[in-house]
């Protein structure tokens, strides 16, 4: 599995811990509901929102150079499209297959890799996913509601601050027809993340 | 003018006062932006925190930083008063007591480094 300790965000630093403090006091004190919160959060990532990586892998399925390239430098293949964003990391794009299903997750912190998803959601910064997707990640998985057969490996990218990743998922059966508009209609947020299949 | 009425005006006058926004670039230029962005504005909707408050002080952060001229981006500066502005008017409003930010932004520092000694030892 793909794992090595290296810095991470300054995101435990600064003005994000701060933030994150306020969020937890206020929510602690009940000044607000978190499912509020959260969807306030969600309101506002539709302006940063996962429909930039949705775009990203609707092209990739349907432009083999453009996959190629994605596969090989994701950072340029993304900026390519517009998607820049970054801080100085690199994007790293990894391809579910029928043999190999990829998830990612930050074990430390949240790096993520927010210019095409969008923030973050409120389970991929828990403790509990952070902690067991590396160690049970076929158990997790299927909490999501995502059952692979046995004979499908998982590979676990761990995010970092130099490093983010984005699971290419694979095109759904059927969908020959459909435009590079109709197809990033399908892509979901989990589906980039891991969690889900499409 | 309601605290939704409220957010979506900021939200308007933010996209134009950043500069490159016009050629779709992201809004919010890291993830902690949005939230005290959402924060402030689930504060406002509860009630528990008078939108006109949180203006004035935002105001204020703002009309400082123009003084002082903004260091780098002015997307970034933005941002900054936002989270100062928030901490201010949470303490004025008695949201929080003094010190209570930093106990928790403590204990979190604690937390974050207990998980990477557990990890250390693991790995």
């Amino acid at each position: 599995m793909p794992h090595d300790h290296h810095d991470h965000d300054p995101l435990e630093e600064g003005a994000a811990l701060r933030v994150r403090a306020l969020e937890e006091l206020s929510v602690a004190k009940g000044l607000v509901d978190p499912a509020a919160l959260d969807a306030i959060v969600e309101y506002y990532e539709r302006e940063t929102g996962p429909r930039n990586g949705a775009a990203v892998v609707a092209r990739a399925w349907s432009d083999p150079a453009y996959r190629d390239w994605l596969l090989r430098d994701g950072t340029a293949a993304i900026a390519d499209m517009g998607f820049t964003g970054f801080q100085g990391e690199h994007m790293r794009v990894v391809e579910n297959t029928e043999e190999v299903h990829n998830v990612i997750v930050c074990t430390l912190c949240s790096c993520y890799p927010w210019p095409v998803l969008g923030l973050p959601p409120t389970w991929y910064k828990s403790a509990a996913y952070r902690a067991r997707v590396v160690r049970e990640p076929r158990a997790v998985l299927a909490e999501f509601g995502l059952e692979l057969p046995e004979t499908t490996e998982i590979r676990v990218w761990d995010s970092t601050a130099e490093i983010r990743y984005l699971v290419l998922p694979r095109r759904p059966a059927g969908t020959d027809a459909l435009d590079a508009d109709a197809l990033a209609a399908l892509v979901t947020r989990n589906g980039m993340v891991g969690t889900a299949a499409l | 003018m309601t605290p939704l009425d409220a957010h979506r005006d900021m939200l308007a006058r933010i996209s134009a006062d950043i500069p490159g926004r016009s050629d779709g670039g992201p809004l919010f230029r890291a993830p902690w932006q949005a939230r005290i962005f959402a924060l402030i504005v689930a504060l406002a909707q509860a009630g528990r925190l008078p939108w006109r408050a949180f203006q004035a002080r935002l105001a204020a952060e703002i009309t400082e930083m123009e003084t002082k001229g903004a260091p780098e981006g002015v997307e970034d500066g933005y941002f900054d008063c936002w989270l100062r502005a928030a901490g201010e008017a949470m303490s004025q409003q008695r949201l929080i007591a003094p010190g209570e930010v930093d106990a928790q932004i403590d204990a979190l520092r604690e937390a974050i480094q207990a998980i990477r000694s557990a990890q250390t030892a693991a790995g």
